[in-house]
């Protein structure tokens, strides 16, 4: 009963897609956290997960532990996240400006060890309860969805649009945009390189923050490898360095990987083991086929 | 007809012995190893490291840094995907001989053929550089560890696949051997042999490798690591040279698989996540990118330096609690010794250290590279 | 010229530091005069990588085990010796754990480890030294080939399974199963036992659909989705936290008012501060440990066996007991009993046959009586259904 099976099939699919929105929220915030750094140093962030583990367990450590008011707890969990990127820029960044490409993406592998080894060693259990922002749920006929994803579609609208007018509006923002142009003629303009990277990476490292965040209630060691990979699929399937890359490439990645395994499910009656290989295998198509992203224009190649 | 054959045989060992004298390093570390047995057991009885046992894994890992080295070190591209092609060659190995009940030796060498196989299948990844690639062959590592896992009609998923034949010498049912000089007591002789046979195989990964970067396509592949336009202009077909690296670098991460699993007698996917890969990454790191002899120095540290730290105790007596359990701190040292060696000593920490003590004719020192310079 | 130096001198050198290592051990020359010989016991968990959770309650409930057995005077004065190593839920570092315990320290029997694939692993080296080992792990393909040398103390995911499956057919009766599993070793081991079994109970698994934990709430949402389009009756979880957790709380949020039947990877106090007022209603198998003070009499031997166990661990670690410490205490109990009937200068192989020969000895996990053809001991009886009702176990009862 093929068409039987198309039909439940299309009357999930409010939901697939409500789920994917939230999963991709979050993926768009991480991809962006790839990008800025990206554009402004030339380093992929290999680290860029474990900033969102570092969100998710420290607004465990403040809200629960310490037992602060939420609201504070989160933002001093964005704070202490921002405080680790920065001090990742100084320390390990910046000794390695001149550095080639393949020592720089050996020393992010490295930092996203040593980060997880933190987080295991201060945080051993499988996962931690942090509250949510509100309890309960909204449900409309076909979809119900947390109140909790209300939250996270709002933070995501709200960060991409200080991030696009940080970069547009201000002078440190344009400042880092001409970075990512060229930062040898930036430098010759007067910009600050240095100090530019060390922002890149404070700002990305509170994106990453937020991003555990909304990702917790359950937050672990553990889903930094997880987050990372999905939010570099995010940004490639984009076009690397591209903001809207960013939201593009989370959306695309976050409705696929919900709509596949449905459609697997569903329609074939496949069992769908295969679903944490689905940001993989776009990863790799992706690169292969159009390693400029979905919207990039730029080439990868640069001599 | 007799004069003839010795005449062969002679020539064969004087280009032995000529290859020998151009690698004097090579041949200490090969008398070092071929005695290695007879005083690794009172180091063993005296302080329990088991330097036998634990020289055949290193023996393994050394296999698949040496190709990753290859394809980072020489060639400047960097893999996070070793790990996926040694695990290809651990299934195909395992399932040959297994289920079909292949010889061991022909298990091994279709992992090898399998591996390389893959390889090609996926060197058009090769057309993408720097983050690009790496990033691209994390995500084929994570593809295959999935689909080793879920291919439960052939891999048996989670269950993984054990009772797989060990190691055993090629043609013949002999499984081990005495040593002279040890009591009786003391005899592995099982061990023994293994030890002995995956080290001849390291051996010969290690001349053919080390003659591969002495030869013209050495020179072409450190010309791409220095400049891949430049390399074109002089001549180098760029890409196909990358391709046959890459291809190479699989194959002995599929030889290193495939002896892993007859070694082990067990396998499961979960032996071959991304840590592995990062694992071989750090081997070749330690060891420094473009010097084989790393390898092995960057594999013996990484498979030694838990039992070491283990075996602290042992030498000091009352050793906090928390030094015993290294599985705490673990990925701190590796994430340590990734982003140090980063910083203060890109070339890796063999060539780091020798340089720092300015011991030119030290025999971590890759002879090669210097060669190449004078 | 230089080169020939070099090589002289590092032959030399090599040459010295061998001859150094080769040196005899010094040390370990005293004696004690005034205890007897003590009794090794080889002990491989755990204690990081993925099945930490399980490593760090088996390692303290076997050092509490033997402690107090020593302070009370050992075995005829005997101590007790163990030696615990860490395999970091690798099979490769377990292999070597097995094999340094057994040539180096000589050990009379072994215990672990605490996942399948390090079981494994341990199991090839203690068939080749010929020494008993006594496994807590419960993957079902321990027990392949030949199993002479190995004996096993948690329950199997064959017998929860097919707990689980008796629950659902008889108090349940329903018979169309949605099967939930993590896609780690644990869940699918699970998922094989409910598939093949569940036609023995006139059920029929509808849809299957393994998950990763580190999903987030949405992504098991679509789990969710997927299998309330084949219709079921009933939804059976299969894996360790937190993703039951998620999924629980997900299925209350979605107003799905299936049963949930979980495993035994959620009988710990973790699932329910992670999923809150959804793990409510939840029923899962459990050894009769985690609720022994609910179902079983006091006085009876089981109770005051578990009751001494749950109150010395309080009292040295100030955590309540979990069911893989219990795998930890049984284990070293079942070889600690068979040392005492065999005698105590006894050889592997003997006890290997003493503990073939164990007959109703109660643990904590249940009544244990091991035969040439059984080396599990333990049957579906040892299990219970455990529901949870505000926060807190309940028996399972009608």
């Amino acid at each position: 009963m093929p068409l039987g099976s198309i039909v439940d099939f299309l009357g999930n699919c409010p939901q697939y897609i409500a789920n994917g929105l939230a999963n991709g929220c979050i993926y768009i915030l991480v991809a962006m956290g790839f990008n800025i750094i990206f554009n402004s140093t030339g380093i992929i962030n290999f680290a860029q997960g474990e900033f969102c583990m570092f969100g998710g367990l420290f607004a465990f450590t403040f809200g629960v532990t310490l037992g602060l008011p939420l609201p504070v707890a989160i933002i001093l969990a964005i704070l202490a996240t921002a405080i680790i990127g920065a001090l990742m820029e100084r320390l390990m960044i910046y000794p390695l400006r001149n550095a080639s490409v393949i020592t720089a993406i050996i020393a992010t592998v490295g930092a996203s060890i040593l980060f997880k080894a933190l987080g295991r060693m201060f945080w051993p259990k499988e996962a931690y309860k942090v509250p949510e922002f509100s309890t309960g749920n909204i449900t409309i006929p076909g979809v119900t969805v947390s109140r909790q994803f209300l939250w996270v579609l709002g933070l995501t609208v709200v960060s991409v649009l200080l991030v696009y007018l940080f970069f547009n509006r201000t002078r440190a923002g344009r400042a880092m945009r001409a970075c990512s142009i060229n930062r040898q003629a930036a430098s010759l303009v007067g910009i600050n390189v240095s100090r530019m990277s060390l922002y890149s990476f404070l700002l990305a490292a509170t994106l990453g923050g937020i991003a555990g965040l909304i990702n917790a209630p359950y937050a672990s060691y553990s889903i930094g490898l997880f987050l990372g990979i999905k939010g570099f699929t995010a940004a490639v399937v984009g076009g690397l360095g591209n903001t809207f890359g960013a939201v593009t490439g989370g959306l695309v990645l976050g409705l696929l990987e919900e709509l596949i395994p449905g459609f697997l499910t569903v329609v074939l009656g496949v069992s769908t083991g295969y679903k944490d290989a689905v940001a993989a295998l776009l990863l790799v198509t992706v690169l292969l086929l159009r390693p400029q992203g979905l919207i990039g224009k730029g080439v990868v190649e640069k001599v | 007809m007799a004069g003839e054959k010795g005449g062969k045989e002679a020539a064969a060992g004087s280009r032995f012995l000529a290859l020998l004298k151009r690698n004097r390093a090579l041949l200490i570390f090969f008398l070092f190893i071929l005695v290695m047995p007879l005083w690794a057991e009172n180091v063993y009885k005296t302080i329990s490291l088991d330097f036998v046992f634990i020289m055949r894994l290193v023996g393994v890992y050394t296999i698949a840094a040496v190709g990753l080295n290859l394809l980072m070190g020489y060639a400047g591209q960097v893999s996070l995907g070793q790990g996926a092609f040694f695990g290809i060659g651990a299934y195909t190995s395992a399932l040959l001989t297994l289920k079909a009940g292949f010889p061991v030796w022909v298990g091994i060498a279709l992992a090898i053929a399998v591996s390389a196989l893959f390889g090609i299948l996926v060197a058009p990844v090769l057309r993408l550089k720097g983050h690009y690639l790496a990033m691209a062959t994390l995500g084929l590592a994570i593809i295959v560890f999935v689909f080793l896992r879920e291919m439960t009609w052939l891999t048996e998923g989670n269950f993984g696949l054990s009772g797989i034949p060990s190691l055993n010498l090629p043609f013949t049912s002999i499984t081990g051997f005495d040593l002279p000089f040890i009591k009786d007591k003391a005899q592995r002789p099982e061990l023994y042999l293994q030890f002995y046979l995956i080290w001849i195989i390291v051996f010969a990964a290690l001349i053919l490798c080390s003659n591969l970067v002495r030869s013209r396509v050495g020179r072409s592949m450190r010309a791409l690591h220095q400049s891949e336009v430049a390399a074109e202009a002089m001549g180098v077909n760029v890409s196909a040279q990358k391709i046959k690296v890459f291809v190479l670098s699989a194959a002995l991460g599929g030889l290193a698989g495939g002896i892993y699993a007859n070694l082990q007698g067990y396998i499961d996917p979960n032996m071959f996540t991304i840590t592995l890969s990062i694992s071989v990454l750090t081997m070749v790191v330690i060891g420094g990118m473009e010097s084989i002899w790393g390898a092995v120095a960057g594999a013996a540290v990484i498979t030694f330096l838990p039992k070491m730290v283990e075996a602290i105790p042992k030498w000091v007596g009352d050793a906090p609690k928390w030094l015993e359990r290294y599985s705490n701190y673990e990925g701190i040292v590796f994430g340590l010794i990734l982003v140090l060696t980063m910083i203060f000593m890109p070339s890796g920490i063999t060539k780091g250290l020798s340089d720092l003590v300015r011991l030119r004719r030290s025999p971590f020192v890759n002879p090669f590279r210097r060669k190449a310079v004078e | 010229m230089r080169g020939k130096r070099t090589l002289l001198i590092i032959a030399v050198a090599a040459f010295v530091f061998s001859a150094l290592l080769a040196l005899p051990g010094c040390g370990d020359g005293e004696t004690e005069t005034d205890s007897k010989e003590p009794i090794k016991v080889g002990v491989v968990l755990s204690e990081s990588g993925a099945n930490e959770p399980l490593g760090k309650p088996e390692r303290n409930s076997i050092e509490l085990y033997v402690d107090r057995l020593n302070d009370a005077g050992g075995i005829d004065g005997h101590m007790i010796e163990v030696i615990i190593k860490d395999d970091q839920s690798d099979a490769n570092k377990a292999q070597q754990a097995a094999v340094e315990l057994l040539q180096q320290e000589e050990v009379v029997a072994l215990i672990g480890s605490s996942g399948t694939g390090t079981t494994i692993a341990m199991k090839q080296e203690a068939t080749k030294a010929r020494v008993p080992m006594v496994t807590m792990a419960a993957g079902a393909n321990i027990m392949d080939g030949d199993f002479t040398w190995i004996f096993r103390t948690p329950p199997t995911a064959t017998e929860a399974g097919k707990k689980v499956l008796e629950y659902v057919s008889e108090e349940l009766g329903v018979k169309r199963i949605a099967l939930l599993y993590d896609t780690n070793a644990f869940g699918t081991d699970g998922k094989a036992v409910v598939e093949s079994e569940a036609a023995d109970y006139g059920l029929d698994v509808v849809v299957s659909e393994g998950y990763v934990t580190d999903e987030s709430e949405e992504g098991m949402d679509t789990h969710l989705t997927n299998i309330m389009t084949a219709d079921p009756e009933v939804v059976v979880v299969w894996g360790t936290n937190p993703g039951p957790a998620k999924i629980a709380k997900r299925m209350r949020d979605k107003g799905i008012d299936l049963p949930y039947v979980g495993s035994h990877g959620i009988a710990n106090q973790a699932f329910i501060e992670l999923a809150g007022d959804a793990a409510n209603g939840v029923v899962f198998p459990a050894g009769k440990m985690l609720i022994f003070e609910l179902i079983l009499e006091p006085g009876s031997e089981e109770y005051e066996f578990i009751k001494d166990y749950s109150d010395a661990y309080f009292e040295e670690y100030g955590e309540h007991i979990d069911t893989f410490g219990g795998h930890g205490w049984d284990a070293i109990t079942i070889i600690v009993e068979a040392l005492k009937r065999a005698g105590t200068d006894v050889t592997p192989e003997e006890l290997r046959d003493e503990i073939e020969a164990t007959e109703g000895l109660v643990g904590t996990a249940g009544i244990f009586t091991y035969s040439p053809t059984d080396h599990n001991g333990l049957s579906p009886d040892d299990l219970t259904m455990v529901e949870i009702v505000d926060s807190k176990w309940e028996h399972y009862s009608k």
